[in-house]
């Protein structure tokens, strides 16, 4: 299995709000991914991603080094996901007067050959397969729920006025609905995570002609992000690639 | 953010609101001596120099609309990181929170609310400016019921920014038209649509399109028929119904073509429905309302708040009991300005001119000669005697009697001689003229018309001081007199009031005293003792004396927590108003250490008092609630002071209590909890 990670903040923006995590087993394989695209202000900004990307890793890691033989990988990933979603909530109630932080979450959990994701927010999953490429998350965004009724095409999401608003947010409410989809995990697989300040500036079809290249993943981010910054680089952008 | 000083001029005191990307606080603008409101946008935004830049412009451009309906822009700045607008500090409510609290208006209310904020956005749209988030949470009504809208220009340049944001579950898109809920293109008719949503939850009380959540709410934007309002109410008019109903349309060829158009036909239903007169042709009324308008907007002095409440007081009494003779009064109470009357009185004295002239004319040339030729006398010559004097009745019967012709006489404004008396007359007393029909030239009278007379507009309070005593001077024709005096409801430089009043009537070239504000009259006020407050109860204090709140020690921080040791000037001391008061925060670096027992070095200027955290000593048995006492014992005095006595639950440990030292001295602070001590710590402070 190959894996990579990539995290810039654009040439526009001063501070990377986004944020991410691999997490490996004990034998130092890539178990767990979470990419986590931040919101609330310069100086909070990050708080919401942070502790996303931390208090997931960290119930993880738990879990495997306990070995808790009454729970699955998977249930403790979804535990983790309600409790960051609890505890950034109270943090903001508390320290910053009143919900006002949030952030995406796209994470994916590898249990056997199940491949668990877990998302939130407008960033994104993508499962590239026999050099095809599906875009399996669904971002809960005000325009892509438009694109859906087939109201907009997505180019006129793209454009949209209110196309940075989203719909979900972990942490921002007390209660938060969480999207999970399950794939069986194959070889040959590419797996993609990324924030939308990839996907705001490619296609997937432009996503696809890249990842198909005959580069290390490593290679292949970095091309993606200058290729980002080239079409303005107006916001963070965070990307992890794995091949299996 | 409250207490900070923005470019040492804007002076945050409060927030009174959010939203998604800005803050407001009401402020004091130290220059001007009045209150503001400042919009800081958040943080999330102050890297976005693409979003800020647009932010700015449209600001300047949305600060250039001046307006009754409008809330105005004073400046645009930026501090730091902190960028700002400063705008007209309304005090009043949103039209949201007025209908939430009022539930559905009476129709006329709303129509009357909806036609302000047309006769806004009609501004604005002359300016090539659309507002593209017309909602009733950014519109405000004042104390007087004044709608003003606000936020010109932002929702423009908030679609340029990239910064990700949750969406608002009550927001925008319960307004939005259906091509801005597509992200098309928006103009003119997108405002308007907007109107008739606001003015559809005016008048029932709710949105016409609701769900719970916001995608759901433009889907129906684009592709619901809205409700008929009547509907929800059933003795609504027609018209209202109408109104809204093509102001929702979905194609904006289907809407109004402008607010004018929608202003007109509100006007027109609330004439219709309110039993006025119906022969008036409603194109006519439109006129008139323009008309109306466009002086409002030169003459209102601007911000006059008084003066709008009056005008809408004026435009409901206009509307409820439309008859001409009221029109007319209307006309009159309109013409602070000479010019208008002055035009229809020429109008009326060129119509009469033309009458009589011709009346005139038909007798020289047909009836004249026709009975020269009958009657045969041969017409006198006549030596002219002196009109001037006489009154015009006495000069006329004259010239009739000796069959000498005369021209309609011309009036004058005169200072010495009295309404209806000759001035003058041509030709002059002593020539010959010839009479009857051999008469060559008509007498020409120039009658006295008295002193002329001019009203003082009455929306002149509040108007800028400079611009009213020009237009007094330039306009009126009267001798303006400046007098300076303090006021607390006028701000600095706009006018309290004239003597004789305003509504007077006067004759040209009096004199008028105009009262030009200083602003609030600043008096001696005694400084309060802020030492051991938190900063919430400084600023109140502060604020209830009318002191400024100054620099605050240790700068640069965020918020201040834990209690005031120092204040500059000195508690007692005697300062004008609004001098700004220096805080002095117990330094973190400072403050002694150790929990329990041990000695503790503070530096801190003066008596003062620092904080102490109290916590329940390790290994303590208390139950629940603890009864908590701590005493100080001074060295210097030897006298012992209670200085807490309270029932406290666990959770509320670490307790502050504030401890008066006396630098050079011993201070022992005894804790006692449930009546044992617990534990003594001696505190030094440091001179």
């Amino acid at each position: 299995m190959e894996y990579a990670a990539i995290s810039d903040k654009g040439i526009i923006r001063e501070q990377n709000e986004d944020f991410w995590n691999i997490v490996l087993d004990l034998n130092e394989n890539p178990i767990a991914f979470i990419v986590a695209d931040g919101m609330g202000g310069h100086q909070a900004g990050d708080v919401a991603s942070r502790m996303a990307v931390e208090i997931i890793s960290d119930e993880i890691s738990r879990f495997i080094e306990s070995k808790d033989a009454g729970s699955s990988l998977s249930m403790v990933f979804e535990k983790a996901i309600y409790k960051a979603n609890e505890e950034i909530y109270r943090y903001s109630v508390v320290f910053l007067g009143g919900a006002s932080i949030g952030t995406t979450l796209t994470a994916g959990i590898i249990e056997g050959n199940i491949l668990t994701i877990a998302h939130i927010g407008d960033s994104r999953f993508y499962i590239i397969r026999e050099g095809k490429i599906k875009k399996l998350t669904r971002d809960h965004s005000f325009v892509e729920e438009l694109v859906e009724k087939g109201i907009l095409d997505q180019e006129e999401a793209n454009k949209h006025p209110l196309r940075n608003q989203i719909t979900r947010a972990l942490g921002y409410e007390e209660q938060i609905q969480i999207d999970f989809y399950k794939i069986e995990v194959k070889k040959q697989d590419t797996y993609l995570f990324c924030t939308d300040g990839l996907t705001m500036k490619m296609s997937s079809l432009e996503l696809l002609s890249i990842l198909l290249q005959e580069k290390t993943l490593d290679e292949i981010l970095k091309s993606m992000v200058e290729l980002a910054n080239e079409r303005g680089g107006d916001d963070n952008i965070t990307a992890i690639a794995v091949r299996i | 953010m409250t207490g900070r000083v923005l470019n040492n001029r804007y002076e945050l005191v409060e927030k009174i609101g959010t939203g998604g990307m800005a803050d407001v606080y009401k402020a004091r603008c130290r220059v001007l001596k009045r209150w503001v409101a400042v919009k800081i946008l958040k943080d999330e935004f102050v890297n976005d120099e693409e979003f800020l830049e647009r932010f700015e412009r449209e600001a300047y451009a949305a600060g250039s609309l001046n307006h009754p309906n409008i809330v105005s822009i004073y400046d645009v700045g930026r501090e730091d990181n902190i960028r700002y607008i400063v705008m007209e500090y309304v005090d009043g409510i949103t039209l949201k929170d007025y209908i939430r609290q009022n539930g559905a208006l009476p129709w006329d209310e709303a129509a009357d609310i909806a036609i302000s904020i047309l006769s806004a956005l009609h501004k604005a749209h002359r300016h090539n400016i659309i507002h593209r988030d017309i909602k009733p949470q950014n519109i405000l009504l004042t104390s007087d019921n004044v709608p003003k809208v606000s936020d010109f220009g932002i929702a423009r340049a908030s679609t340029t920014t990239t910064v990700t944001r949750k969406i608002d579950t009550v927001g925008s898109v319960h307004y939005a038209s259906p091509e801005q809920a597509r992200g098309g293109y928006t103009d003119e008719k997108s405002d308007l649509y907007s109107v008739g949503v606001t003015l559809f939850e005016m008048v029932t009380g709710r949105v016409p399109f609701d769900a719970d959540n916001p995608v759901t709410v433009a889907l129906k934007q684009i592709n619901d028929d809205p409700p008929k309002p009547s509907a929800y109410v059933p003795e609504l008019p027609e018209g209202i119904d109408n109104i809204i109903l093509r102001a929702m349309k979905k194609s904006k060829s289907e809407r109004y073509d402008s607010a004018l158009q929608m202003i007109a036909e509100l006007d027109h239903v609330k004439k219709g429905e309110l039993g006025e007169n119906h022969s008036n042709n409603w194109d006519t009324q439109f006129t008139t309302r323009v008309i109306v308008n466009t002086e409002e907007e030169t003459l209102a002095g601007k911000k006059d708040k008084k003066a709008k409440k009056r005008d809408k007081k004026r435009d409901k009494n206009r509307d409820k009991n439309r008859d001409k003779k009221r029109d007319k009064k209307r006309d009159k109470k309109d013409s602070g300005k000479p010019k208008k009357s002055l035009g229809v009185a020429v109008l009326y004295v060129i119509l009469l001119g033309v009458i009589i002239g011709g009346l005139w004319l038909m007798y020289v040339h047909v009836i004249g000669p026709f009975i020269a030729t009958i009657l045969e006398p041969k017409n006198p010559d006549v030596e002219l005697k002196s009109y001037v004097g006489m009154t015009l009745d006495e000069a006329v019967a004259d010239l009739t009697m000796l069959n000498i012709p005369y021209e309609d006489p011309v009036y004058e404004f005169h200072d010495t001689i009295e309404k209806g008396v000759v001035i003058e007359q041509s030709p002059a007393a002593g020539m010959e003229v010839k009479t009857g029909a051999d008469a060559m030239t008509k007498v020409k009278l120039t009658v006295s018309n008295g002193k002329q007379e001019v009203e003082i507009p009455k929306d002149l309070k509040f108007a800028d001081f400079l611009e009213t005593m020009i237009f007094l001077r330039d306009d009126l024709k009267l001798k303006p007199m400046e007098v300076a005096e303090y006021s607390d409801e006028v701000a600095l430089g706009r006018v309290i009031k004239t003597e004789p009043e305003m509504g007077s009537v006067v004759q040209v070239g009096s004199q008028v005293k105009v009262y030009k504000s200083l602003g609030p009259e600043l008096e001696f006020v005694t400084v309060p003792d802020l030492t051991g407050c938190t900063m919430d109860e400084a600023k109140h204090l502060l604020l209830s004396v009318n002191l400024s709140i100054g620099r605050i020690f240790p700068e640069g921080k965020d918020g201040y927590k834990g209690f005031i040791i120092n204040q500059e000037p000195k508690a007692g001391d005697t300062v004008k108003e609004l001098t700004p008061v220096n805080i002095y925060f117990q330094d973190e670096q400072s403050q002694a250490s150790g929990d329990g027992g041990g000695n503790g070095y503070v530096s801190v200027p003066g008596d003062v008092r620092i904080t102490e955290h109290i916590n329940i000593p390790e290994g303590g048995q208390f139950g629940d609630t603890i009864f908590l006492e701590v005493y100080t014992l001074f060295e210097k005095t030897g006298e012992e002071v209670l200085e807490l006595r309270v029932n406290l639950k666990k959770t509320d440990f670490p307790k502050s209590v504030l401890i008066p030292v006396t630098p050079g001295y011993k201070t022992t602070m005894k804790v006692f909890m449930d009546n044992k001590l617990q534990y003594q710590k001696d505190i030094f402070a440091r001179q």
